[in-house]
């Protein structure tokens, strides 16, 4: 899996991913997310445009991310327990997400949809729409 | 090449008998020898004159290490020219010979330095396991013999400064040395990136730098081992050729042991790490039904394979407690690997049970297993399940997933239904937002429910086996027994991957309703 990082603007980051997503390579993911982060981005659009497949792994690399969106810091499982109860109703509650997706292929989207994340980040047809509705 | 002086290379006694042959030939002359510089060799030293003379140079490889001076008079000094050459080609002979007598030596006592240095450094590394101690064994060995007034070792993947594995000297010298190697190194990796390499640098113009520094890109031939960097100050002579052999040979032991030591702690971690697997296994393979409950009128049967590296799936059926002739099956799937994975996986089917017990809906089952884990044991993993509750007389089905593949319900005459998931994946949110599904399964229909780990199954072509596949091979199964669908499927897996491991935990689980 490639993973590339652009600034479109002062505070959105899009980490794009190309290839397939899955338990050998999520973690490059949220360290992606990290280092975006912490170059300065408040917002963050994951451009899963040229992904082939995507896991349950995956799952967990857009959850940490929202969560480091958030100022919060997500464990490692290898590492410990976590709360991260609330972070569905912030995710509901909050006019203003912090974590957008954009322009998912079919078999993403059945993950997404299955899983019951679309429902919890904004889903954006394509990645200008997306940081268009991340710069808000 | 330095010049070698004469007075080393020629013995006055092995010299003289020479002069004395000269001076017979002339009587009465005056014989010089001087070496490069122009002073005359001691005991060969001759009264000056005014006579006529002749000069030749004495050469050894060509170049001039000395002169022969012949003086003489009258009649006799037509022939200065021919003794001097003489003598001059004798002496030149003898120095020759004598040259290449002492560059053996040299060369003897230079890998005689090699091999005690190379033997002391395997003696002292040959124990270590940590790479940091290699490198300061490597610095206590080699500066002492290799006259280095400073000594760094630099780890892989700090060849451009930042950390030093290990340093000899004053910290400021060593700081220096850091920076004065970084381009060095860069250079050295740049114009030979397969060889391990040496080389000296001139003095350099910096007076706060060092003049002379030996540098070594440790190598073999899997990686980068990291660099060894020798320094010598402005008071001391620069490394010279011996010294950046001896730092060579040096760098390539060293390389070899820092390998070693990183292959060890790779074999170390990976045991570790197969340990946690094992574990969470035999945790795992502890929560599987040995044998499922017998329901009149139903039959069950499953299958799970495990993968060596991921998987966390769980399958279980079980009679509910206090509700005669009802049945609840279940499919559950772990995002994770490991112990922590299948400490969830032990939690989930505990709170499973009990949940079921306690209600007739499987959405209020999985609601609740997901505040306890969300809100109590909150996981940051998460799982999918697919739940169903069946009154084994009746035939009706009351079912729920949270975020799972379809399950699908194979009717006798052969329709396919797949139940999607009616909630969110457990772990993710307070709430799953999950409902029921009610339905009802007919004599010879089954109930078909099954991990991502079929549909995701991989040819050797890396192409998955799919939902599609997997459909149309229910759909020919229609009326068949629940152990032949489970075989059948599993087989028709197995070809599809044609030998190639299993990449993620793989289930089926068949519950069908026996025809009337």
């Amino acid at each position: 899996m490639d993973i590339t990082t652009e600034r479109p603007t002062a505070d959105v980051a899009v980490i794009a991913l190309a290839g397939e997503l899955d338990g050998s390579n999520f973690e490059n993911v949220i360290e992606a997310g990290r280092i975006a982060l912490a170059a300065g981005a408040s917002r963050v659009v994951i451009d899963l445009g040229e992904l082939t497949y995507m896991g349950s792994s995956g799952l967990v690399a857009i959850h940490s991310i929202a969560l480091l969106t958030r100022g919060r810091e997500p464990v490692s499982p290898e590492n410990g327990w976590q709360a991260i109860h609330d972070i569905g109703s912030e995710a509901a509650d909050a006019g203003d997400p912090t974590l957008h997706l954009a322009a998912p292929g079919p078999s993403v989207s059945r993950v997404l949809d299955r899983s019951g994340m679309s429902g919890l980040f904004p889903v954006h047809p394509d990645r200008g729409t997306a940081v268009a509705a991340a710069s808000g | 090449m330095a010049t070698i002086a004469l007075d080393r290379l020629l013995d006055p006694d092995a010299v003289r008998p020479l002069v004395d042959a000269a001076r017979a030939l002339l009587p009465g002359s005056t014989i010089t020898i001087c070496d490069a510089d122009g002073a005359p060799l001691a005991g060969l030293e001759a009264s000056a004159t005014s006579a006529p003379s002749a000069r030749r140079s004495i050469e050894v490889g060509g170049g001039p290490v000395g002169q022969v001076e012949v003086a003489a008079d009258g009649a006799l000094a037509a022939n200065l020219d021919a003794v001097a050459a003489l003598l001059a080609s004798s002496l030149s002979l003898a120095a020759s010979e004598a040259a290449a007598r002492r560059s053996v030596t040299a060369a003897a006592l230079d890998d005689l330095r090699e091999l005690s240095l190379l033997s002391k450094l395997a003696e002292t590394i040959g124990a270590a396991v940590d790479p940091d101690r290699i490198a300061g064994c490597v610095l206590e060995t080699i500066a002492r013999p290799l006259r280095a007034d400073v000594a760094i070792v630099l780890p892989a993947d700090r060849l451009d400064g930042g950390r030093v594995a290990a340093a000899l000297g004053e910290p400021g010298d060593v700081e220096r040395l850091v920076r004065d190697a970084t381009p060095l190194l860069a250079r050295l990796r740049a114009e030979d990136p397969v060889q391990g390499t040496c080389v000296d640098l001139d003095r350099l113009a910096d007076p706060d730098g060092f003049p002379s520094i030996v540098a070594a890109v440790l190598r073999t031939t899997e990686a980068t081992q990291g660099a060894i960097v020798l320094g010598r100050r402005w008071d001391a002579p620069p490394f010279e050729d011996i010294d950046r052999r001896l730092v060579a040979s040096v760098a390539s032991e060293t390389a070899v042991a820092l390998e070693r030591a990183s292959l060890q702690r790779e074999i170390v971690n990976r045991r570790r790490l197969d340990d946690e697997l094992a574990i969470g296994r035999r945790i795992q393979r502890s929560l599987m039904p040995r044998r499922f409950p017998s329901l009149p009128g139903w039959e069950i049967a499953a299958a799970y394979e495990a993968a060596r590296e991921i998987g966390g799936d769980l399958y279980d059926a079980f009679l509910l407690r206090d509700q005669p002739g009802r049945l609840a099956f279940l499919v559950a799937d772990v995002t994770g690997k490991g112990i922590p994975a299948a400490i969830l996986m032990a939690d989930t089917r505990a709170l499973l049970h009990a949940a079921a017990d306690w209600g007739p809906d499987p959405a209020e089952t999985l609601a609740r297993v997901n505040r306890i884990l969300v809100e109590e044991r909150a996981v940051s993993l998460f799982v999918t399940v697919a739940l169903g509750l069946i009154d084994a007389a009746s035939g009706d089905v009351a079912f729920a997933s949270a975020g799972h593949d379809p399950v699908h319900v194979l009717r006798v005459d052969g329709s396919l239904t797949a139940l999607e998931p009616t909630g969110r994946i457990i772990g993710l949110a307070a709430d799953i937002g999950a409902h029921d599904v009610r339905l009802s399964v007919g004599p010879g229909d089954a109930i078909v429910a099954h991990t991502d780990g079929i549909t995701e199954a991989r040819s050797p072509q890396g192409a998955f086996y799919g939902e599609d596949r997997l459909r149309a091979l229910l759909a020919s199964l229609a009326g068949r027994p629940a152990t032949e669908i489970v075989d059948t499927v599993i087989a028709d897996v197995a070809d599809f991957r044609a030998g190639s491991e299993p990449n993620d935990d793989l289930t089926l689980l068949v519950v069908r309703h026996l025809p009337a």
